[in-house]
């Protein structure tokens, strides 16, 4: 939750991701209670409106849900959930641009593969 | 319940400084009122507030006019910029006796509030505002709009004399006042880039008239800047909304509004990148400049 | 309007503090140039020096406030309706004040000059309506173009240091009591003129205050 705001993304984006990485750390666990638009909006100098539309996104997927006059939760199976989207995405945001970058240095698809080869995950 | 601005009209000596101004302020939002200097930014606050008479056109609260009416004017504060110079007769007064005047006026004043911003500030209020700096004149206005609990609260460049981390204290006292409250604000700046996240809707005022009244954070994600070489950017962005050309060598650069639905060409060799509230402003409002 | 006559409630005693102020430097003045002084009749005399005072309040402080208190007021979401009558309420308050302390200094002080200053009471009343009246009317000409105002204001200056001057010459010469009534007396008399001169002077005040303050712009 400590992560700097950048200007490269829409704020409530950046607010929903950056629960989802706390949650993938293990900084909120399942169950617990994820700080509140009020505290967000103060933390980050952002409008709460703003930081509702974060949170509101995850509570679409799943992730978190509401507990009526308590606040926001991590749902059960939170962290498997975003798990799959991330690895989903990965292709889309990792690997598109990887051969978008290779392809205009003129790097084949063997050496790329070797690269990768070379590397420890 | 709104606040309601139509037709407004504002002319000072022949020249129209508000041209035919509609607006409309909902219950419970911060507005970012953002325009150059001389936009009429503090004539409009004025006229709202019914502090400066219209030329033309009518303000109305929740249906009621605001002109005259002491049971609107009660949920509206509009706490001007203090111009603390030798000419005015406001230099000689002290901010207490200021302070003292606002608690009297405003029937909701927060009292302790008040307490903790003076200690917050470290303001010295037994000073009188000619000896103040432009800092404190502004910590001043920022003490008034936030305990005056006036439903409609107004704010002139609050942040003008601030420093950084001043600015930054103000964005987040006047967050909290809001979540806590509910209260409208409508905070004017050209220090743009600090309120960007701060403010929910954006009214862009230019030259009299707005050009801009819309979600702040829908705005900034309808606009793109789009860059690559010049017969790559002409392609992707033919039949979209351009505006602040630059040109270097073979290269261009163009920030582009896309209209709902509207988007830029992907099969070009173009960069197309995010832009900030500040520079989606300067590409809208400084393009004389660029020409 | 409760706050607002709350407003000019505080602002007439603070006014009334400088009044006070003023007919203690007057007092002082007339102590210091008089010879043989006899106490009964300087006690007398100085309901005279309160009303002097007051109008000298009402005609220079309270141009100077007014250019400072009507925006500020305005900026703070009172109408204009409620400046103009506020404004007029502390006038009427600061007058009120002034003539029940020249009553009870006369009533306690039973005298040649009392019953002279009892009976001068209307006049006072008359003269007092119309210093008021001119003093708002400077002072709103003061808002609308300050050289004029300021031209005004040290006129009323000169006028004001005359009076002082004349009055410390006068209590010279007319210390004993008869004479003092003598003189005093003049004020007794209410002529119609004065009489008439009152609505006149307050209906010009009132109908320029409000021409300039309908359609006035907040500058702070």
């Amino acid at each position: 939750m400590n992560e700097r705001l950048t200007e490269q993304k829409s704020i409530y984006l950046q607010i929903s991701e950056m629960i989802e990485t706390d949650i993938l750390r293990g900084i909120l666990l399942e169950e617990e209670q994820v700080p509140s638009t009020n505290e967000l909006a103060k933390l980050y100098t952002i409008n709460p409106a703003t930081a509702a539309k974060g949170i509101g996104l995850l509570v679409d997927e799943g992730i978190l849900y509401k507990r009526r006059g308590i606040g926001m939760f991590v749902a059960k199976g939170a962290r498997e959930k975003i798990l799959a989207k991330r690895k989903a995405a990965f292709a889309e945001n990792h690997v598109v641009p990887l051969l978008a970058e290779a392809r205009s240095l003129g790097i084949s698809k063997e050496e790329l593969l070797t690269m990768i080869g070379e590397r420890n995950i | 319940m709104s606040l309601h601005c139509e037709n407004i009209v504002k002319t000072y000596g022949g020249k129209d400084v508000l041209y035919d101004v509609t607006l409309d302020l909902k219950p419970g939002k911060i507005y970012g009122l953002i325009g150059r200097n001389g936009a009429g930014k503090t004539t409009l606050l004025s006229i709202l507030s019914a502090q400066n008479p219209a030329t033309k056109g009518t303000v109305t609260l929740d249906g009621e006019p605001v002109w005259e009416h002491r049971k609107s004017l009660a949920k509206i504060c509009f706490s001007r910029e203090l111009n603390a110079n030798a000419e005015s007769g406001i230099a000689a007064m002290k901010a207490k006796e200021y302070l003292r005047i606002a608690s009297t006026y405003y029937e909701d004043w927060d009292k302790d509030l008040e307490g903790r911003l003076v200690k917050i500030f470290d303001l010295n209020l037994k000073k009188k505002f000619g000896k103040m700096n432009k800092g404190m004149l502004s910590m001043i206005t920022i003490i008034v709009a936030l305990c005056s609990k006036a439903p409609y609260t107004f704010l002139d460049e609050p942040v003008a004399g601030l420093d950084v981390v001043a600015r930054e204290q103000f964005y987040k006292l006047l967050l909290e006042e809001y979540s806590s409250s509910g209260r409208t604000f409508v905070v004017s700046t050209h220090i743009i880039e600090e309120a960007a996240d701060v403010l929910e809707k954006v009214i862009i005022l230019h030259e009299g008239k707005i050009l801009i009244e819309a979600d702040t954070q829908t705005f900034v994600d309808s606009a793109v800047h789009v860059s690559g070489k010049i017969e790559e950017v002409d392609a992707a962005v033919a039949g979209l909304e351009v505006h602040h050309t630059e040109t270097v060598g073979r290269s261009k650069g163009v920030t582009v509004f896309l209209k709902p639905g509207q988007k830029v060409d992907e099969g070009r060799d173009v960069s197309v990148q995010p832009v900030s509230l500040q520079r989606a402003f300067v590409a809208l409002c400084g393009e004389e400049e660029a020409k | 309007m409760k706050r607002n006559l709350k407003f000019w409630t505080r602002y007439t005693w603070e006014s009334a503090g400088v009044v006070l102020a003023a007919a203690a430097v007057l007092a002082v003045i007339s102590l210091f140039s008089a010879e043989g002084l006899d106490f009964a009749t300087f006690a007398a005399v100085m309901p005279y020096y309160l009303c002097i005072a007051a109008i000298f309040v009402m005609m220079m402080i309270n141009s100077g406030s007014q250019t400072l208190y009507v925006p500020l007021l305005l900026s703070m979401g009172e109408t204009r309706r409620n400046v103009l009558l506020g404004f007029h309420y502390y006038r009427l308050l600061i007058i009120a004040a002034t003539l029940a302390l020249c009553s009870a200094v006369w009533l306690l002080m039973p005298g040649e000059v009392s019953s002279v200053g009892l009976r001068s009471i209307p006049t006072l009343l008359c003269v007092l309506l119309i210093a008021s009246a001119l003093g708002s009317i400077m002072g709103t000409i003061f808002v609308k173009w300050k050289w004029a105002g300021t031209v005004l204001i040290i006129l009323l200056c000169g006028v004001a240091g005359g009076t002082v001057g004349f009055a410390g010459a006068a209590s010279d010469k007319f210390l004993d009591m008869a004479r003092m009534a003598r003189v005093l007396s003049h004020f007794e008399t209410l002529p119609w003129w004065l009489i008439a001169a009152v609505p006149v002077f307050l209906a010009l005040d009132i109908a320029f205050q409000w021409l300039l303050l309908r359609r006035q712009e907040v500058k702070l």
